[in-house]
């Protein structure tokens, strides 16, 4: 498969300190990835590698198979575009001459599509307001607005819901999965909101400390964190009978813990189990979440 | 590089600072010239060159109003990310010195021609002419032009190789230490006796841009190879500036 985005080790280091330590990603085409990381763990840092706005010190990247190191990469930039940290707005001017000015820095014929692309991101009544005078929700969607303007295959986003009111992070968020949706642009965005993330993603990168600690499809991920009873037993092997008997749902964690997943009705196990001399030792409910999962996941790389 | 001159053109179109520059250029001009002049609408019978001395004082304004332009034009650069997104979008970071350059060039041949024209509109009025020799007119003329490009050369240096608050402050700084380190050394120059001394002098004035602006608007007799230390600054400064970028970390 071809991926959109292939690093290789990729390393930065700022004097001693390393920023990414051998990050190797696989950006598939028409997903959405969501960057999870702590404040620090090199987010930011590996989004600029990408968009070349900073060198790697080691390893390398490739965006469709082509080496950073390549001429050719300049033509494979324009299939990329980002908004890093703050979209790149001239605030003496207004939406629509942002646009017309980003259309003259990517060559663009004509002025054809600029009010299409405003009312893509419903700034459309607002095209003739000076930028200075947005919100940062509208200043937000317009920098969307100019990254659209080169048609691109993908679509970073740094961050791209700090700062929000809620209004504008229902926003964004529809708009995010309307172009993944409706135009196939692949997004790799970046956030803190674990919970907005969760409503998006199809696959999650999870960066602690510079390393690349888990990649993961939403599909596995929902897998984990999907609702569960946690039983102790005293006798596993006849409790893995009594589950294969009964088509129930479990997952066997070690020789006394065992996972139980669906509809169940517990007291009826409790009883079941003991008739076969199987005693239930502790019950509990777990309900995982994104922050829970993030927070082990780190955890176990602090180990 | 195209895409991305059209992109400053637009740019440069709507910005409020080139026009008002452009104004203050050309009352610049008449001002000058009034006050070469003493502000006298007779005609002067017993001075030589008036408009001569007057046409080319661009040399020396020019090095205190293109800075403005060039901290306040270039400062969204960085300060507004547009260098971030260009590089983003696809453009190498040569491109985007040279595209800079060369605009900022045709900024400052803009002002020094609404100067002139500020210039030659009143001596019509005031009845003036022009007395240097032609070949010595010529050469002026052509040290100016390449004196345009080496600021130009010099502010977009100081622009693309500082963030927005440097830029300023460095541009201030070059700007004063210039004017007052060569109206110095011009000043010493013209009263010098000893040979190794005027040399001295003669070296600094020509090696540094400003000092050349002001031998070109004393109308120097030395004017004959001005052009080559321009030449010779304007590739060691671009050379470092293009170095200087394509190593920058943007952030």
């Amino acid at each position: 498969m071809e991926y959109l985005i292939k690093t290789n080790n990729l390393t930065k280091k700022y004097k001693n300190f390393k920023v990414l330590d051998n990050v190797n990603l696989h950006i598939e085409p028409s997903s959405i990835y969501g960057l999870i990381g702590k404040n620090g763990a090199g987010k930011t840092t590996l989004i600029r590698i990408i968009c070349g706005l900073q060198e790697p010190t080691n390893g390398s990247y490739s965006i469709y198979g082509i080496s950073f190191k390549d001429k050719k990469i300049y033509e494979e930039r324009e299939k990329i575009n980002a908004i890093v940290e703050t979209p790149s707005l001239i605030l003496n001017m207004t939406a629509k001459e942002n646009l017309i000015h980003q259309y003259k820095i990517i060559g663009m014929p004509s002025l054809d599509g600029i009010d299409e692309l405003l009312e893509l991101v419903n700034l459309k009544e607002f095209k003739n307001k000076k930028v200075i005078n947005f919100s940062l929700g509208m200043k937000q969607r317009l920098g969307i607005a100019l990254s659209l303007a080169t048609n691109p295959d993908l679509l970073i986003l740094d961050e791209p819901i700090n700062g929000l009111d809620p209004e504008g992070i229902i926003d964004i968020r529809e708009l995010i999965l309307k172009l993944n949706k409706e135009k196939g642009i692949t997004i790799l965005l970046s956030s803190h909101y674990l919970d907005e993330l969760s409503k998006v993603a199809s696959h999650y990168v999870f960066l602690d400390k510079g390393k690349l600690i888990k990649e993961i499809s939403a599909q596995e991920l929902n897998q984990y964190l999907r609702k569960k009873v946690e039983i102790e037993v005293n006798n596993i092997k006849e409790a893995v009978k009594y589950f294969e008997e009964k088509n129930i749902d479990y997952e066997v964690l070690n020789n006394s813990l065992v996972y139980l997943y669906g509809k169940i009705n517990i007291s009826k196990i409790i009883l079941d189990l003991a008739k076969k001399n199987c005693l239930v030792k502790d019950i509990k409910e777990k309900n995982e979440s994104l922050e829970n999962y993030f927070l082990k996941v780190v955890g176990e790389n602090n180990d | 590089m195209t895409k991305l001159i059209h992109a400053n053109f637009y740019r440069l179109k709507k910005s409020k600072c080139f026009w008002f520059l452009l104004v203050l250029m050309f009352l610049s001009g008449i001002y000058i010239y009034l006050n070469f002049n003493g502000f006298h609408p007779e005609r002067c019978v017993n001075c030589s060159n008036e408009l001569g001395s007057v046409l080319f004082q661009f040399g020396v304004a020019s090095y205190i109003i293109l800075p403005i332009f060039t901290t306040i034009f270039m400062s969204p650069l960085y300060g507004n990310g547009i260098i971030k997104n260009m590089i983003i979008v696809g453009h190498k970071r040569t491109d985007i010195y040279l595209s800079n350059l060369f605009t900022i060039i045709i900024v400052n041949l803009i002002f020094a021609l609404f100067f002139l024209l500020g210039t030659i509109l009143t001596s019509l009025i005031f009845i003036s002419d022009i007395t240097i020799p032609i070949n010595k007119l010529i050469f002026l003329i052509i040290d100016l032009f390449f004196l345009i490009i080496s600021y130009a050369s010099l502010f977009n240096f100081i622009a693309l190789s500082f963030n927005k608050i440097s830029n300023i402050t460095v541009s201030f700084i070059t700007v004063i230490w210039g004017i007052i380190t060569c109206s110095n050394i011009i000043g010493k120059y013209e009263t010098c006796t000893s040979n190794n001394l005027c040399n001295i002098y003669e070296f600094i004035l020509k090696v540094l841009p400003i000092g050349q602006g002001f031998l070109i608007s004393n109308l120097t007799d030395n004017y004959k190879f001005l052009s080559i230390y321009s030449l010779i600054f304007i590739f060691i400064i671009n050379y470092l500036g293009i170095f200087i970028i394509n190593k920058k970390q943007i952030n």
